[in-house]
């Protein structure tokens, strides 16, 4: 969606994760929901992508889909799901599994629920390897402690052998990122990794994953609903609603200038440092989310938006190109009066 | 809430066929029971020396015997009494004994494990002693005991049922009153200074419902099987009352050659606690999705 | 001008009895806290997890009682108060949306709950009272023989915030009452109470993790570690010109956009 990126010698490079037309659909006792609907975003090597927005606006099932662990009565469809080319729609479990943890893997948000809690650190580290690699079990441990030297952990190899529960929060988290970089993955989906961390432990983590990203050229999705933290750590940013990917961009850009009226709003909703004298107040959204067990008929905006108009109703907006590596799902948007039409991007 | 948690699972063809059949079952075998001087064909006391021992009537349908009929169409036993009707009259006392056990062990093992979850501390050291020695009790050596202290009637049969039975009611009350008393609205209501009792009578009693239903079906079923036992080993009711239990210790004589006799009680307990048991599920299936504790 | 609340030198530590039924101190939750609040004003109490705030909210709830120091409600030592009398001051909303609500009661018997447990009013009364506050803070009146769980996560904080403020207390103690919520109805909450503390003239405590928040509600202060109270002042004191190193500290590891 954001186009081609390029390396340093100025040659395209083909992305790690491709995405096209993603639509996530659950046969509930009350109908179909619909978690993801057109969704389309690309990631290349070295790139954070965030995906943003609040509760049941459908980012997990997306990271859960490019891992094939969403449950087995969820419909996927996709016109493309590609990891690093190998395209993943419909492919069994096993074949998932040999993929899962070498070329993508994730990190959840509680690793207290995500790791064994009766298996030792160190066994756990240990088996990713040498159940994705042919790495026999020392040098897989010593990976380990290398990995969780470079976590910032100190006393790596004692830590081996301590258990979930032995260990603080932020080290949790820690662990999970070394489990997620076992086999040097190409993508990595940190679902809210931080969300439940202390403010200081939450930035110490975060700037370990930017050096990390950096260092070892990970392409990155981060899911999250904090806004802060995603002008902080990706290089793109994805903004879902109701299933719909509504904007995308890069993250200075979108955050300063969003193009969408959901993006603004929410972002006018955040708290941030204030600046002057004047008493602040929270921007606030009227009305409520949408119900995601219907077909989109028009703008999943419309009912809250201070811009709607007629052709907003008129039917379902696509994700137009903006220019300049900018989308947006919105036929009012300031930004789409500005671009140029008609040039290359695909629309979904 | 993330739409993977909100979706659950997915379409069922036939919603709730559990609680369909069971309340089919437990309703039609209430009915039966309480209007069976109405139903029953026959008198159930009633022997017919020349009819004795007449099969079921699938027998005819079978095996071409002749005797077989739908006059009797459950047959008669030894002493030619239409078993159909000494079948329905024979829920009677099963019934009967499990509802008033279930209420006696109802009370008792509510207000134990209400009182000890919520208290704690020495309150719930006690009560969890007296529980772990009633489950150390060994439930027949006490009803015998009982029964050759009383004598077998419908009075001491159930009270003794009811004091033997308390057990899973405590326990699971215990547990789930445990988890009750940390919700934050009862915090809510102790910081605005409503008393223990209020808040047991109105916070958490209320949303103790779903678990003791669940517990309260599996109960019913128990105490029937149990009563069943009773009879069968001669504890139970005595001639010339009779019940399920008592109508196969009768019959045990008579398995080789007309197993019938035994077997037409035997399905009836089966097919009773196999209802009580489905409820049971249902109920709990539902709490769970409702998201009681 | 009597303080709403006054605690000096707080402490709460944390006990068990050993054999012989002496008391051995285990953890010392909160200590050495001093804090005053006046008519009408926001305190916001910010610290990370293990700080405290939540051991304090309960011990200003009276729901836990100081092992150390005083407590004083409108000038009255809150010994002095019975427990029903200082429930009538000082009222609370909880985070979890989900667990604050009992699901077998209905939202107009949840908000008249406090009015029933005090015996206040006729019963015409409290429905008018409760009536009355849910406009307060936007539910629809339809809503009211509504349960829990046919309500979202902001409506059900709306609820909680009515329950609360039924019995018209003086003092509102708020322990984390948005995080559990998105970004958006966060919003609506903070700007409800801040709104409603005007109109209503009560006084907050409102707890969180989140600095940044503070900024939109709090007057006063007070930044919470490992149970001490380590910067306390003016809003505008901590956010500008504190040079408390952990204040300091706690700000530039949070994310702004």
């Amino acid at each position: 969606m954001a186009g081609d990126s390029f390396d340093a010698a100025g040659l395209a490079v083909k992305p790690v994760l491709e995405i096209e037309n993603l639509a996530i659909r659950f046969p509930t006792r009350a109908g179909l929901l619909h978690a993801a609907r057109g969704v389309s975003f690309s990631l290349s090597k070295g790139e954070t992508l965030a995906l943003v927005g609040e509760s049941g606006c459908g980012k997990t099932s997306v990271g859960l889909a490019v891992m094939g662990l969403l449950p087995k009565h969820a419909v996927v469809s996709a016109d493309r799901l590609e990891i690093a080319g190998t395209d993943i729609r419909g492919m069994s479990q096993s074949r998932l599994d040999r993929i899962r943890g070498s070329r993508v893997a994730m990190v959840f948000q509680n690793a207290m629920s995500a790791l064994n809690p009766t298996l030792k650190v160190g066994t756990q580290l240990v088996e990713v390897m040498t159940r994705h690699t042919d790495c026999d079990a020392r040098t897989a441990r010593a990976r380990a402690i290398s990995l969780l030297e470079r976590m910032k952990v100190d006393r790596a190899a004692e830590r081996l052998g301590h258990y979930p529960h032995q260990l603080s929060g932020g080290l949790r988290q820690r662990v999970m990122l070394a489990m997620a970089l076992m086999c040097r993955p190409e993508v990595i989906i940190a679902d809210e990794p931080t969300t439940a961390l202390d403010v200081t432990v939450q930035a110490e983590v975060l700037a370990l994953l930017k050096e990390l990203q950096q260092e070892l050229g990970l392409a990155v999705i981060f899911i999250t609903h904090d806004l802060g933290v995603v002008s902080y750590i990706s290089h793109r940013v994805a903004v879902m609603y109701a299933g719909e990917v509504v904007e995308t961009g890069p993250t200075p850009e979108v955050i300063d200038n969003p193009a969408h009226p959901y993006s603004g709003a929410l972002l006018a909703s955040v708290p941030r440092f204030i600046q002057g004298p004047a008493a602040p107040r929270l921007g606030v959204i009227p009305g409520a989310v949408p119900s995601v067990m219907h077909e989109v008929t028009s703008c999943v905006f419309l009912d809250r938006c201070t811009m709607a108009a007629d052709p907003c109703r008129r039917g379902p907006i696509d994700l137009d190109d903006a220019g300049l590596g900018r989308a947006v799902r919105c036929v009012r948007s300031p930004l789409r009066e500005t671009s140029h039409p008609g040039t290359e991007g695909r629309t979904s | 809430m993330s739409a993977v948690a909100a979706a659950g699972g997915r379409k069922r063809p036939h919603p709730d066929w559990k609680l369909v059949v069971s309340l089919a079952i437990l309703i039609a075998v209430g009915v039966m029971a309480i209007c069976a001087p109405w139903l029953a064909p026959f008198d159930p006391e009633a022997q017919q020396i020349l009819n004795r021992r007449v099969p079921p009537v699938w027998h005819a349908w079978l095996y071409g015997d002749a005797k077989a009929s739908l006059l009797h169409p459950l047959g008669t036993d030894a002493l030619g009494r239409d078993y159909a009707s000494r079948l329905m009259h024979g829920a009677r006392v099963p019934l009967l004994i499990a509802f008033s056990a279930l209420a006696v062990s109802g009370v008792i093992g509510v207000t134990l494990g209400v009182v000890a979850g919520y208290y704690r501390g020495w309150v719930d050291t006690v009560i969890s002693t007296i529980i772990a020695a009633r489950l150390g009790l060994p439930i027949m050596i006490v009803s015998i005991t009982a029964v050759a202290l009383y004598g077998a009637s419908l009075l001491t049969i159930s009270f003794v049922l009811g004091l033997l039975l308390w057990d899973r009611f405590a326990v699971t009350v215990r547990a789930a009153t445990i988890q009750l008393r940390e919700m934050e609205y009862v915090e809510a209501a102790r910081a605005t200074g409503a008393s223990d009792s209020n808040i047991l009578l109105h916070e958490i009693l209320p949303n103790l419902a779903p678990v003791i239903a669940v517990i309260a079906a599996l109960e019913v079923g128990q105490a029937i099987l149990l009563e069943s036992v009773l009879s069968f080993l001669g504890l139970g009711v005595q001639p010339p009352d009779f019940s399920w239990g008592l109508m196969i210790a009768e019959a045990k004589v008579d398995i080789f050659f007309d197993p019938w006799l035994a077997a037409l009680p035997g399905v009836c307990l089966f097919v009773i606690v196999l209802a009580a048991n489905l409820l049971s599920e249902w109920l709990e299936i539902r709490s769970m999705r409702l998201g009681s504790p | 001008m009597t303080p709403v609340l006054e605690i000096e030198s707080g402490s709460f530590t944390y006990s068990r009895l050993d054999l012989m039924g002496r008391r051995i101190p285990v953890f010392t939750a909160v200590r050495d806290v001093s804090l005053t609040l006046k008519d009408g004003e926001i305190l916001g109490i910010v610290g990370e997890s293990g700080s405290g705030k939540s051991t304090l909210a309960k011990l200003l709830l009276g729901l836990l009682n100081l092992t150390e120091g005083d407590i004083r409600l409108m000038g009255r030592p809150r010994s002095g108060y019975g427990r029903r009398e200082a429930s009538r001051l000082v009222q609370p909303v909880f985070q979890d949306p989900y667990s604050s609500l009992n699901p077998r009661h209905s939202i107009s018997r949840t908000i008249q709950r406090p009015l029933d447990i005090h015996s206040i009013g006729s019963r015409e009364e409290r429905l008018e009272r409760v009536r009355y506050v849910m406009e307060c803070v936007g539910l629809p009146s339809r809503l009211a023989d509504s349960y829990p769980r046919e309500l979202s996560g902001g409506q059900r904080q709306r609820v909680a915030i009515a329950r609360a403020l039924a019995i018209a207390p003086k003092l509102l103690i708020c322990d984390e009452p948005t995080s559990a919520l998105d970004v958006s109805t966060q919003a609506q909450i903070v700007n409800l109470i801040k709104d409603l503390t005007q109109d209503l003239g009560f006084s907050c405590i409102f707890i969180t993790h989140n600095l940044l928040l503070l900024q939109y509600i709090a007057d006063k202060i007070a930044v919470m570690k490992s149970g001490a109270v380590l910067d306390y002042g003016s809003a505008h004191y901590v956010f500008n010109d504190t040079d408390n190193p952990y204040t300091k500290e706690l700000m530039s590891s949070v994310m702004s956009v």
